[in-house]
């Protein structure tokens, strides 16, 4: 204990001026998110605005007994937690291939017109989103039925179809989020070695042999830690894009749209009750800090350099 | 050195004690103040304003301060006014009037902040339905003023009725003074064409059938537009309401739950029970109705995910109808007569065929004084001044006359010449000194139709049957939560006809409330509301029967 104290001190004696570079950062954690993580207490009382978050009466997971009661939890989390695998998977394969394909244009000019062209979505609001899509589909002056009725064909309410929108939220999740998360990739290849590549194609490698066992392979790090941080939020619903394209309470499509962040809005939308709000973030909190640690765990003993800690 | 040390220390520690003692230490004050109390003399409660001989001893200058909520006026018109307004007190009074204001960012917590840290103000806006009036009555943050208001505000404790007063008590002590002189009723309809409804034939939109005529005649001749150009939220109860005040007996008193409201009391006289309408056989009447009226096209076939806004679509001529309370609906006439000046306009009343209306609570906007107030007596006397001083009152409201507002040759209040709404706007935030009598209107070129429609609804008022009850939601917040989640699924869907089967819909939003506690809560909520009213039996036997009276007599 005394010799790791002392190893402590040695290291902060030696690397006092990297520290005191790094204290801005320090000092913002510090107060922007460790001092006041206490009050994640509230989430374990029954919240009383004269007494406070440490007068109010404890309730421990009282809080969260409403969501038990709707019997709902399953679909909920089921939900919820294809729908995120859905994205992660088709964001990264289609962010890697994006940046790939950057990669392999050579005219600058039109690769930085291109790239600017689709990272563009990502600064759309989700509720503009949610109007384009009420623009492509809606039954009365929807574009996809003016061109459906174009072709003879008998119009689709999208609306009342339940099984259309996984695949819609995972296709708008894609086109407002590809471009933007491919930027990472393409820094990464950036990065890269050339000399590898310009060694591979003297000896006779095909660009797909060249893509297949030099650059996937080195982008490898990169993917790994990217998965590791978006797993942790694994529990948790993106409400923008839910709420925004689907509304929350179009009944006939809840048992497909429905996640935790929605059912939490409609649950509390007429009576703030945030000890119940803080309650459900909590366990989504903790949730994903497991997943994260185990993931981890699985990356540190199949590829230890990789892991994030 | 050290002398100062320890004065400094003393000084905090009793500062201390002041803050946490707060309010209680200066109400025992008040009372051990030795009171003398007869029709012409009274010592009132902080002493510096004796009521000797039928008059109010003013001789002491005083400052009264005064916490109202809202953002000042930008241009700082407020501070003109109270210059002038000071004028006028110094002379009548012989007092001071200080304004400070709560800002709208963070509102809530500020209020409660400045209640909690005593700060000695004499007048504090309060709110029963907005600012827990009586929560913290019963934390001791208000003063009883039930002897103070005949002798310091003779003209309002004059001009209030007994059951009016009634109101603002608690435990039979007045803590707050109302908004009774400026008329409003709550009470929701559909703003419909009337040209329209004439042209299809109908002479007026007033039940299920000619609604359901208009709509069909909308469908037939207009083309392009929609009947009820509508979409839902989670909110979304138009349908639900209408029909429960049509072809029911339920009134939504406290004991509805949530704003889609699958709860409600069982009837203005039978108030004491609450029921679920969800559960009653014409629900699922209901329910088939509306899928009909959905199939139909009275409202867009993606209502439940449209982003529509129903008063802009109904003034463009897109929409058939549009739903809001009477006091949104009223401004509307005007709107409409700047969009086309042929419109002509007709409002259905949710509770046209019972012809009521649950006035709102009177302390909803009202006024009360800290429990540790300085100045109270000069306080009331400038509030009676606020509300019936001709003067005062067209000052307090409208700013000064010429900078703030002018009135034309027809009496209506305008904007003056060189007016700039930056500099020049005024507001005044103790809203519950409004007074209808003296209030200068702004020109309506359709005054007479909003006059006509004012005039059929006024008899419609009811007092609340139900009095000061507040419903207790400690053992019930679980419940509550999950009727909220079950209601927000299914009942905007359902009143749309867009959740499938209109039967098997009904069924499993009867389910999903059974399974979200719906019979515990109307167990809990029914126990309270029988406790309530034995206790009040006596109070509470004359407001419902005037209630009933007057619900029937129409």
């Amino acid at each position: 204990m005394k010799s790791k104290l002392k190893s402590l001190g040695k290291t902060i004696k030696k690397d006092r001026k990297f520290l005191i570079m790094c204290l801005p950062a320090i000092i913002f954690f510090l107060i922007f998110a460790y001092l006041p993580m206490p009050g994640i207490w509230v989430a374990f009382v029954k919240f009383d605005f004269a007494k406070g978050i440490f007068g109010s009466p404890f309730v421990g997971l009282g809080n969260l007994k409403f969501i038990a009661m709707s019997g709902k939890l399953g679909m909920l989390v089921r939900n919820t937690i294809l729908y995120n695998v859905g994205f992660i998977v088709t964001s990264t394969a289609i962010q890697i291939l994006i940046a790939l394909l950057f990669n392999e244009l050579t005219n600058k000019t039109f690769r930085k017109y291109t790239q600017s062209f689709m990272i563009l979505p990502n600064f759309i609001s989700y509720v503009l989103v949610g109007v384009f899509s009420f623009a492509l589909f809606n039954n009365t002056n929807g574009i996809l039925n003016a061109i459906l009725q174009m072709f003879g064909q008998a119009p689709v309410n999208v609306y009342e179809n339940a099984a259309a929108w996984p695949f819609i939220l995972v296709l708008v999740n894609l086109w407002k989020g590809a471009g933007y998360g491919s930027i990472v990739y393409f820094a990464a290849l950036m990065g890269m070695d050339k000399e590898m590549l310009e060694a591979a194609k003297v000896d006779g490698a095909t660009s797909l042999q060249r893509i297949r066992y030099i650059t996937l392979p080195s982008l490898r790090p990169t993917i790994i830690i990217l998965l590791l941080l978006s797993v942790g939020g694994i529990l948790h619903g993106n409400f923008d894009l839910f709420y925004n394209l689907v509304g929350s309470n179009n009944v006939t499509l809840l048992n497909s749209t429905d996640v935790l962040e929605t059912f939490i809005f409609r649950a509390m939308v007429s009576n703030s009750n945030f000890s119940t709000a803080a309650a459900v973030s909590f366990i989504q909190s903790i949730f994903g800090l497991v997943v994260v640690l185990v993931t981890n765990g699985i990356v540190k003993k199949v590829e230890p350099d990789y892991a994030l800690f | 050195m050290k002398l100062k040390k320890i004065t400094a220390l003393a000084m905090t520690t009793c500062m201390l004690a002041g803050l946490f003692t707060g309010c209680g230490s200066s109400a025992s004050g008040a009372q051990a103040a030795a009171q003398t109390k007869d029709e012409k003399n009274y010592s009132g409660v902080s002493g510096n304003t004796p009521y000797v001989d039928g008059k109010a001893d003013t001789s002491e200058f005083v400052t009264v301060k005064m916490l109202v909520l809202g953002d000042p006026p930008a241009g700082g018109t407020d501070k003109k006014m109270l210059e002038k307004l000071n004028e006028i007190f110094k002379e009548k009074l012989n007092a001071n009037l200080e304004i400070s204001w709560i800002e709208w960012n963070n509102y809530d917590t500020k209020y409660q902040m400045e209640l909690v840290s005593g700060t000695p103000y004499d007048l504090v806006f309060s709110s029963s339905t907005w600012l827990n009036l009586w929560d913290n009555v019963s934390k001791g943050a208000f003063m009883d003023m039930t002897d103070m208001i005949p002798y310091y505000a003779p003209q309002l404790w004059a001009d209030t009725k007994a059951e009016e007063w009634e109101q603002c008590k608690k435990d039979d002590k007045i803590y707050a003074l109302p908004e009774h002189r400026r008329w409003q009723l709550s009470t929701p309809g559909f703003l419909y064409r009337l040209d329209w409804a004439n042209e299809f034939g109908i002479d007026e939109v007033n039940s299920f059938d000619t609604m359901e005529q208009y709509c069909d005649g909308i469908l037939a001749n207009k083309s392009g537009v929609v009947p009820f150009n509508v979409n839902a939220t989670v909110n979304s109860s138009e349908l639900y309401t209408l029909w429960i005040n049509q072809d029911t007996d339920y009134v939504f008193g406290p004991g509805t739950v949530g704003a889609d409201a699958p709860t409600a009391n069982n009837s203005l006289e039978d108030c004491w029970e609450i029921s679920s309408p969800i559960f009653q056989d014409d629900y699922l009447d209901f329910a088939k109705k509306m899928k009909e009226w959905g199939d139909r096209g009275y409202w867009p076939q993606d209502v439940l995910s449209a982003t529509i806004d129903t008063q802009t679509a109904f003034l463009a001529g897109q929409s058939g109808l549009y739903h809001a309370n009477v006091s949104n609906l009223l401004p509307m006439y005007q709107k409409m007569a700047e969009q086309d000046p042929d419109a002509k306009l007709g409002i259905f009343f949710d509770s046209e065929k019972r012809g009521y209306a649950i006035a709102d609570s009177l302390t909803q906007d009202a006024c009360s004084i800290s429990a540790n107030a300085q100045n109270p007596e000069r306080a009331l006397m400038m509030y009676d001044m606020f509300q019936y001083d001709p003067e005062v009152y067209k000052l307090t409201q409208y700013g000064i006359e010429g900078e703030n507002y002018a009135v034309d040759k027809d009496g209506y209040r305008v904007k003056p010449e060189g007016y700039d709404e930056q500099l020049d706007e005024y507001h005044w935030d103790m809203w519950s000194t409004l007074n209808d009598s003296l209030s200068i209107n702004e020109f309506n070129p359709k005054q007479a139709e909003v006059d006509a429609v004012t005039d059929k609804i006024k008899p419609w008022g009811v007092t609340s049957p139900w009095g000061a009850f507040m419903l207790d939601t400690s053992n019930i917040d679980s419940e509550i939560t999950a009727i909220n989640e079950a209601a927000t699924t299914w009942m905007p869907s359902i009143q749309f006809g867009k959740a499938g089967d209109p039967k098997e819909a009904v069924e499993k939003l009867r389910d999903a409330l059974k399974k979200a506690g719906i019979e515990d809560y109307m167990k809990e909520v029914n126990t309270q509301l029988s406790e309530y009213e034995k206790t009040n039996a006596s109070k509470t036997e004359s407001t419902s029967s005037t209630s009933a009276t007057s619900a029937t007599s129409k």
